[in-house]
């Protein structure tokens, strides 16, 4: 009885059913005009190019450490020329969508929520609607289009960097041969393993431009309330990757060979 | 008399389990400035929300222009309250624009003006407000006086032919407060515009109004012009607009 009293309390139902509705909304308004060129350039370069930093350090070490950990469990095996193949996968398909996801849910969703929160506090986003502009068609429509444009585009370019800095620690500091390396990576990686990665990253990136937006949009009382929202905003989006990543591991087949 | 501009016919809201407004009636007419008077969190914030449709009522409905705003659709409100203009009380100029593109926001969505007729209307509306050569200006770069008065001329570029003002004075200095009364004032006869404004500020009430309502929980309590609410027998009335804490009036 606690429990379910504690889950009425927290009003946890009732927020989801709002996000979806708001995440809705905001997609069909994508596609009403006028549409929002301008913001949504500026949003993927908020969320595309200025994430480039973080993602490549995210990318890199994670490529690093992962192929370092499986090189050296496979080396006990004896069977460390294969531990690239295993590597490739996890990368393309796990670890860079959904670290890639995470991060940029910290870096953009809290932008995103802290930026529309302190405009929701300061009757910016009320000026929005009492000048005749849906405030959902344009602040959160365009941040849900760049997200979603833009997750991908970084998940490729994660793919490459990780893969680089498996490169730099399997042939270079680990001295395999490069040649096994690449036949070894190709053994079992194929163009579906990136088309999952990207998939979920298309998924991701509607997932925190939605959340984000709704906590920023919903805020109330002050710098305080910002605050919460932004942190709601990053929790939630980042809670939500994970069980969507679980989900689409379920649903998407492992491999389209046979 | 002719049909009220702006009727609100027993108005109802509460937020969770506190009642904010309780049956307000009031009517509002063309080109007439009205006042709204009443203490701080007396609901009369939430009454002009309701006005422009940022908030929908439990109970009640006002008609503008004899359209009924209550049971628009969303799209439908946001058309309609283009006929709005809106001065906030914290002025919420959008930080992330310079005055320039405040001004123009609403001009370029709504209207197929050339590049210079917009540079034109936003030279002239920020020298109505006594404002030149701001343009290029960040809100945070003004004063509050300031920053108000980019509001007002923010709101009349789109040429609204209703005015809301929300707290226009709070926070001012007595001479700003004047001076933005009488820009009110200005505004009122060279747009012809009808005015809506809540205020505590008596000063501010009384050179603006051409009537004066006061909000008290939750209902219009007396309405009238400047020198029969300056003579009320209205003892809440009467304690508000003399500022007395001692009274009938709960806080």
């Amino acid at each position: 009885m606690n429990l379910f009293k504690r889950i009425n309390e927290s009003k946890i139902i009732f927020r989801i059913g709002e996000i979806f509705i708001f995440g809705f909304e905001a997609l069909l308004n994508i596609f009403k005009k006028p549409f929002e060129k301008k913001e949504i350039l500026k949003q993927m370069y908020e969320i595309g190019v200025s994430s480039l930093p973080v993602v490549s350090l995210t990318s890199l070490f994670t490529g690093m450490v992962f192929s370092l950990q499986t090189y050296l469990g496979f080396k006990k095996l004896g069977a460390e020329v294969y531990s690239a193949s295993v590597m490739g996968v996890s990368l393309a398909k796990e670890l860079v969508p959904v670290l890639v996801g995470l991060m940029v849910a910290g870096r953009v969703g809290a932008a995103i929520a802290a930026e529309l929160g302190t405009m929701k506090v300061t009757e910016q986003i009320d000026a929005l609607f009492t000048m005749g502009t849906d405030p959902v068609k344009f602040l959160a429509s365009p941040r849900l289009t760049a997200a979603a444009i833009m997750l991908p585009v970084l998940v490729i370019y994660g793919d490459i960097i990780g893969l680089s800095g498996a490169y730099i620690v399997d042939v270079l500091i680990m001295g395999m041969n490069y040649n096994n390396f690449y036949d070894t990576l190709m053994v079992h990686f194929e163009v579906w393993d990136i088309i999952t990665g990207l998939i979920k990253a298309f998924s991701f990136g509607i997932i925190i431009a939605s959340v984000s937006s709704y906590y920023g949009m919903k805020t109330e009382g002050g710098a305080e309330g910002v605050g919460k929202a932004t942190t709601f905003a990053v929790v939630t989006s980042s809670v939500v990757i994970l069980i969507a990543d679980f989900v689409w591991g379920k649903i998407l087949p492992f491999t389209l060979k046979g | 008399m002719n049909e009220p501009k702006i009727k609100i016919i027993n108005l109802h809201k509460s937020f969770d389990t506190k009642k904010i407004l309780t049956g307000v009636n009031l009517d509002i007419y063309q080109n007439e400035t009205f006042v709204i008077i009443g203490g701080s969190g007396t609901g009369k914030s939430v009454l002009i929300k309701h006005i422009v449709g940022l908030l929908k009522p439990d109970k009640g409905d006002i008609v503008i222009d004899g359209e009924s705003i209550v049971n628009m659709e969303k799209s439908e409100i946001i058309k309609f309250v283009r006929k709005f203009g809106y001065v906030f009380q914290g002025a919420a100029l959008f930080d992330s624009m310079n005055i320039e593109k405040n001004i123009r926001f609403g001009l370029e969505r709504f209207y197929d003006y050339s590049e210079e007729q917009m540079r034109d209307i936003v030279k002239e509306v920020l020298s109505r407000v006594g404002l030149e050569g701001i343009e290029k200006k960040m809100p945070s770069e003004l004063s509050g006086g300031m920053r108000k008065r980019v509001a007002v001329a923010r709101a009349i570029a789109l040429k609204p032919e209703i005015l809301i003002y929300d707290e226009p004075t709070t926070g001012l200095d007595p001479v700003l407060s004047d001076s933005i009364s009488n820009l009110m004032i200005k505004v009122k006869k060279e747009y012809n515009v009808t005015s809506v404004v809540i205020t505590h500020d008596m000063k501010n009430a009384y050179k603006t109004a051409d009537r004066i309502g006061m909000l008290y929980k939750g209902e219009i309590i007396g309405v009238g012009n400047k020198e029969e609410i300056m003579n009320t027998d209205n003892p809440v009335i009467k304690q508000f607009i003399e500022g007395n804490s001692e009274g009938p009036i709960e806080f």
